[in-house]
């Protein structure tokens, strides 16, 4: 009498699907673990961006009309509105006698959650005036 | 009529073979996103602070200028002519180090250094202007970064002896 083997492939066809919804489950962590990597990742470059294209502007331009206050940023750092904003920026410029200074909070709009943070400082040159002297 | 046998062959182990070829590929695929992802975020860190570190020296920097610019007024409120002023100028002691930088034997300009991470430093260079056109008692003729060390770069690979 021939013994049928479908039960055995049964068994083995079992084994292996809970096999691989276990190594699923791990891989699928991984992945998500990557994917919150990226995210990361990219807020920190974004926030670096940000960061550098403030302080150029605070250290190469004499006016700060177009930095100071808040400004809202898309996820592709064009300004937008509070709305559908991804990141806000408050920069706040004050001076004394010898220096413009520059505080810069970088946040995510949605959360509120500050990225980063940083103080600039630029001396105010003397200026002679040669004809007086 | 032959009878057409529409059974089909079932071969023990085949679908743990292909289990094991799926598994493998997915993991594979897994590790390899996860470590390209810390990567990235590695590198995107060390930018930002290198970043920070830059804006720092600056900041530093104005300090220093600050420091030269009251040095030189005083100078300026004491000389007589272009050559004076600069001579004393080129001559003045800082709180900082610097170095006088001569342009055909002649010494025109000071230069300073701040420290930028390990290996670069913001290279400035700062010449004394007497009585120039927009009132300023020096311009800034450098603002760079230079590399003051090799970085030393890992090229091991860790590997199992």
């Amino acid at each position: 009498m021939r013994k049928s083997k479908a039960g055995l492939f049964l068994m083995e066809l079992l084994i292996s699907l809970l096999f691989f919804a276990f190594a699923g489950a791990i891989c699928l962590q991984l992945f998500v673990g990557a994917h919150n990597q990226n995210t990361s990742s990219t807020r920190l470059g974004m926030v670096s961006v940000l960061l550098t294209s403030y302080a150029e502007s605070f250290y190469n331009l004499d006016s700060y009309d177009d930095i100071d206050g808040t400004l809202y940023y898309n996820e592709h750092l064009n300004k937008c509105s509070d709305i559908i904003a991804v990141y806000s920026v408050e920069a706040s410029i004050t001076s004394d006698d010898y220096y413009d200074y520059m505080h810069v909070i970088i946040k995510e709009s949605e959360t509120e959650e500050v990225l980063q943070e940083y103080d600039f400082k630029k001396y105010i040159r003397r200026t002679i005036d040669a004809t007086q002297e | 009529m032959p009878h057409k046998n529409n059974r089909v062959n079932l071969n023990l182990g085949s679908s743990s073979l292909l289990l094991i070829f799926v598994v493998l590929s997915l993991v594979s695929f897994a590790v390899l996103s996860l470590s390209t992802a810390l990567s990235d975020k590695n590198m995107t860190e060390k930018n930002l602070t290198r970043n920070i570190a830059y804006y720092e020296a600056c900041s530093n920097a104005q300090s220093m200028l600050k420091e030269i610019d009251d040095v030189f007024f005083d100078i300026y409120s004491h000389s007589s002519d272009s050559s004076e002023y600069t001579d004393s100028c080129l001559t003045s002691s800082f709180s900082f180090d610097t170095t006088i930088i001569s342009f055909d034997d002649k010494p025109s300009a000071l230069s300073f250094t701040l420290p930028v991470g390990d290996y670069q430093s913001l290279y400035v260079v700062v010449t004394p202007t007497y009585a120039s056109s927009n009132g300023k008692l020096y311009s800034i003729d450098s603002w760079q970064l230079i590399t003051t060390s090799q970085p030393k770069i890992d090229f091991s690979i860790d590997v199992i002896k």
